[in-house]
């Protein structure tokens, strides 16, 4: 399962990775509150991503555990309490999995989807996240009654953690808040759509058995991934 | 324990003041609820709570409705939980955050006649949101249609409005009719507006639906619709205010 090694490189080689905090996983009792997230404006300290603000989300499945050794929560920029204002936001999810525990053909496409929709279902108290699928973007809005009850990215993070481990096929997973202005989002936002692109891949592979690559508008994304044209020829044979 | 929203919807023929009804009791809301949240939504077609409110939408229910749509048929399939997920990002675009409550509009689909897909939407949406309020104030469109379609299935609390014509309360009586059947109301009653006098009341068949109140007919507030005022301008005194307080305290609402 390397499908995503060198996707995670290029993601690791777009930001400074050692200005990152590494944040103490602890165990919390803070609250999900599942469907009732809402957050409106006037209750709203500010938004993580909002407006014109970039707002990534990066999700990536590995069995390397040079890249992804324990459980681990980064944080690049300020922590919650200490931002004022609509700012720019990352947050880049990288799983390790049990080799070869994800299975092939759709399995492997739905087991990193599974992997990947973790992500709808976390809903701390005061961190509403909104999800765009079609943008790509994950903007948080931020309650200000929990910021004084003093919600910080190492909560919310070990929620997500919790979460990814519910997966069985789970081992660990390298979670990085990114909240520094002196990053460059949109170098971002591309490793992140190139992410996204590999697992389309997956998908457009075992759903459309084409014969002649020269035809695919994903031949591109094919040639540049390890893994993929294995893939896609084992998929043909079958 | 789970939160339940009180959902408060106004239904009844065309052209009896629905929409008035409606935005006075969000106003009287805010007023009686400042640290509670409260969503209006304009379920009408015909447009009219967002000018009574005094709110300018720039997107409405429809319009991400459509592009949902067009999406799926250029070829983006999504898993369904992209797609609540998409429709959840997007609401918040479409709602428009004022001081003391959220407003949506469902919006005016192009095609002609046919509701159905913007109604099914609209269910689905209340339904996403709905947990995350405490009051919620439904315009409805005139007649039945979204009574039949069950958009109004969660409404706890359903106010139907008639004129004093007959046909007015024939409408109600038949909504009622339906609504038994469909919405899961905790209670219901009839509120007649522009009522000359009061004496009028006694002339009027509502069936076995208990009447909430009465409201006069009013010249002043005729005129600031004409003007497209909000309502949050119109003074205590006027009949709407007091007979619609009358009416929330009658449904131990406020």
């Amino acid at each position: 399962m390397k499908l995503y090694d060198e996707a995670i490189r290029g993601l690791f080689g777009s930001f400074d990775l050692g200005k990152a905090r590494q944040l103490n996983i602890v165990d919390t009792d803070w609250q999900d509150v599942g469907d009732h997230n809402l957050i409106l404006r006037a209750d709203m300290a500010y938004e993580l991503g909002g407006g014109e603000e970039f707002a990534v989300s990066a999700t990536a499945v590995t069995c390397d555990d040079n890249l992804v050794p324990n459980d681990q929560i980064y944080l690049l920029g300020p922590d919650l309490a200490d931002i004022t204002e609509d700012i720019s936001y990352a947050r880049i999810a990288i799983v390790r999995v049990k080799e070869d525990s994800l299975g092939d053909g759709n399995t492997l496409y739905n087991s990193i989807r599974k992997i990947e929709y973790v992500k709808y279902h976390i809903n701390p108290e005061g961190y509403m996240t909104r999800i765009s699928a079609s943008s790509g973007r994950e903007p948080v809005r931020v309650g200000k009654a929990s910021l004084k009850a003093g919600l910080d990215f190492a909560k919310v993070g070990k929620m997500f953690i919790d979460a990814y481990h519910q997966n069985e096929n789970v081992q660990a997973v390298k979670l990085i808040f990114i909240t520094a202005k002196d990053v460059d989002y949109k170098a971002l936002a591309e490793q992140s759509k190139h992410m996204e692109d590999i697992t389309g891949t997956i998908d457009h592979i075992l759903k459309n058995v084409v014969m002649d690559c020269g035809t695919c508008s994903l031949q591109k994304i094919c040639d540049e991934v390890e893994g993929l044209r294995e893939l896609h020829f084992s998929t043909l044979n079958k | 324990m789970e939160k339940k929203p009180i959902v408060l919807a106004v239904a009844g023929k065309g052209g009896v003041g629905k929409t008035s009804l409606a935005a006075v009791m969000v106003k009287l809301l805010v007023e009686a609820y400042p640290d509670k949240k409260i969503l209006a939504i304009d379920a009408d077609p015909a447009v009219g709570l967002s000018t009574a409110l005094g709110v300018e939408p720039t997107l409405t229910l429809d319009d991400i409705r459509k592009e949902a749509v067009e999406a799926a048929e250029n070829g983006d399939a999504r898993a369904t939980v992209e797609v609540l997920g998409e429709a959840r990002y997007r609401i918040f675009d479409c709602m428009v955050e004022m001081d003391g409550f959220s407003f949506i509009a469902i919006g005016r689909p192009e095609a002609a006649g046919c509701y159905c897909k913007i109604n099914t939407y609209l269910k689905e949406v209340i339904s996403t949101i709905a947990d995350n309020f405490d009051y919620i104030v439904i315009d409805g469109e005139a007649g039945i249609e979204q009574i039949n379609r069950r958009v109004m299935e969660k409404v706890t609390h359903l106010l139907l409005v008639t004129d004093s014509s007959k046909k007015g309360c024939d409408v109600v009586k038949t909504i009622k009719g339906v609504a038994d059947n469909l919405v899961m109301y905790d209670k219901v009653g009839v509120v007649v507006n522009r009522v000359p006098s009061e004496d009028v009341l006694k002339f009027m068949d509502l069936g076995d639906i208990p009447l909430l109140g009465w409201i006069t007919a009013d010249a002043n507030l005729t005129e600031r619709d004409l003007k497209g005022e909000s309502v949050f301008y119109i003074p205590t005194t006027a009949p709407i205010v007091g007979g619609m307080h009358a009416v929330l305290r009658k449904l131990d609402i406020i």
